[in-house]
């Protein structure tokens, strides 16, 4: 048994791999795209709506509320970021119903791109949000001496965001197939249906603590939480943010 | 080995190609469709509030409207109810002038037709007194009660005041001695003669003396000569009887009305 999809290859071209895990990534990707492209094609700002277009302005308007609640700011700037994590590694578990399919979020590869783009997205949303030095003053704070636990704090929370999505996903496979050797009536069935929902759940806590880990570090708490508090539907201007900030 | 490197390399440029194509293909227009959902309700919502101030001024104009008209119409009332009043006391006025005034009419038609009454109830009791006074001379004294009366109106003549006697003697005078002598019987010639006699010794001078009878003359005798008349008849003795007959009637019709 195939503990990792990166090992399904299908093709190589010297270090250029197409395995199973890309394979089924590019088919999330592409379904997800043609999905919103079909959709955002016709789409009407009338109180006439497609149910097609109902359904992602609910998806969309549930992650902008969630961003916003977690974040306690304005939402855009997060959206496609945590909004494509939370669709691309929910829609890859719901799949798995599909018969041959296999979640690339059940690839350790998968899991640690997706930590690492969040590892990464950290300091870049931090930096442009509070600038190099309020970022890395953040580091020193409340003393210098706490730089070392900071930085231990950031490789292990993302390599816990990895492995825990990782070992969700991964354990469900497993032990759906090992369930089908013991078991092979109803028992599957079951543990399967559990493992959707197991996989809606990792999904939701990925992006939760995608976002929790991006808005501690690009914004002060504080002034963040009081300026939604004031304004808490409204979308808050580029301009107003900086005059916050400075 | 989980991990690939290459793999992960590859995710990593998978995912950021994702979050491109949904920023492209998902999330802008989906909020851009939303927000401009958003904004025709909030167009639409300030419409129907500019609308709705818009009803309700029209409101109150209308209330104020309806009001005035109702003040109006209370005014109008109110001087109808006037005018009605005073329209009816006009017409009860003219009422009671019209009643007043037909009661005076009826009360003069009912004093004329007492007169009449009273006209036509003397010329009966002269007739019937006459009638009675004559039988009842006829059967006293055995003569024609014009016997009588023409004894009485010779006495007249005899005592006759001198200005009326002057007065008769003139008036003779000047109708050139022309006498009419009227009495309601037939006078027979005797009596002519003494008449003739009687007034000849008056006037003492000759007189062309004219009998007529006429029936309808109180029972009496009248001499006319010119303007001036000697007359005696029963009309003398009922005038009494006539006005107390009046004063009685007068009497009973003021008890009547009252």
């Amino acid at each position: 048994m195939e503990i990792t999809l990166d090992s399904l290859v299908f093709r190589r071209y010297g270090p250029v791999v197409l395995n199973a895990t890309i394979l089924y990534t590019w088919l999330v990707m592409a379904l997800l795209t043609l999905v919103s492209w079909l959709v955002s094609r016709r789409l009407s700002s009338g109180p006439e709506i497609s149910r097609a277009q109902n359904l992602l302005e609910v998806v969309v308007s549930g992650v902008r509320d969630q961003i916003r609640q977690i974040s306690q700011e304005a939402p855009d700037r997060y959206l496609p970021f945590i909004g494509t994590l939370y669709l691309f590694i929910a829609v890859s578990n719901l799949l798995a119903f599909v018969p041959g399919y296999h979640p690339p979020t059940g690839s350790l590869s998968t899991t640690a791109a997706l930590a690492g783009c969040v590892f990464m997205a950290v300091p870049l949303y931090g930096i442009a949000q509070r600038g190099l030095g309020g970022f890395l003053g953040h580091y020193f704070r409340p003393s210098v001496f706490m730089l070392p636990f900071h930085i231990i704090s950031e490789i292990s929370r993302t390599l816990a965001l990895a492995v825990r999505l990782f070992g969700n996903v991964m354990s469900g496979v497993l032990l759906g197939g090992i369930l089908l050797s013991i078991a092979p009536l109803f028992f599957p069935i079951i543990l399967q249906a559990l493992e959707l929902l197991i996989g809606q759940i990792q999904a939701f806590i990925f992006a939760v603590l995608a976002t929790l880990y991006i808005a501690s570090a690009s914004q002060a708490h504080e002034e963040g939480r009081q300026r939604v508090l004031a304004d808490s539907t409204e979308e808050i201007k580029p301009n107003q943010q900086e005059g916050m900030n400075a | 080995m989980l991990v690939d490197w290459f793999t992960v390399a590859a995710q990593v440029v998978n995912f950021l190609i994702l979050v491109a194509l949904l920023k492209r293909f998902l999330y802008r227009p989906i909020i851009e469709a939303m927000d401009a959902r958003e904004a025709r309700i909030a167009a639409r919502l300030a419409e129907a509030e500019k609308n709705r101030k818009a009803a309700e001024t029209e409101h109150a104009a209308v209330l104020q409207e309806r009001r005035d008209l109702e003040d109006r119409r209370q005014e109008l009332l109110a001087q109808a109810e006037k005018e009605v009043e005073a329209h009816k006391q006009d017409l009860i006025g003219k009422l009671h002038r019209e009643i007043e005034d037909l009661r005076a009419r009826w009360n003069a038609a009912l004093a004329r037709e007492r007169d009449l009454f009273f006209q036509d109830l003397r010329r009966r009791l002269v007739a019937q007194v006459a009638a009675v006074s004559r039988r009842a001379f006829r059967d006293l004294a055995g003569l024609d009660l014009e016997q009588r009366l023409l004894e009485v109106f010779l006495q007249r003549l005899t005592n006759l005041e001198a200005a009326a006697r002057i007065e008769f003697v003139d008036a003779a005078k000047e109708a050139g001695g022309n006498v009419l002598i009227t009495t309601a019987f037939e006078m027979p010639a005797a009596m002519q003669t003494r008449i003739t006699q009687a007034l000849q010794e008056l006037a003492g001078e000759t007189l062309t003396p004219r009998f007529e009878s006429n029936p309808e003359a109180a029972s009496g005798i009248e001499v006319k000569a010119g303007g001036c008349k000697i007359a005696w008849s029963l009309d003398n003795f009922l005038q009494g009887l006539e006005e107390a007959l009046a004063a009685a009637f007068a009497e009973s019709d003021g008890r009547r009305l009252a």
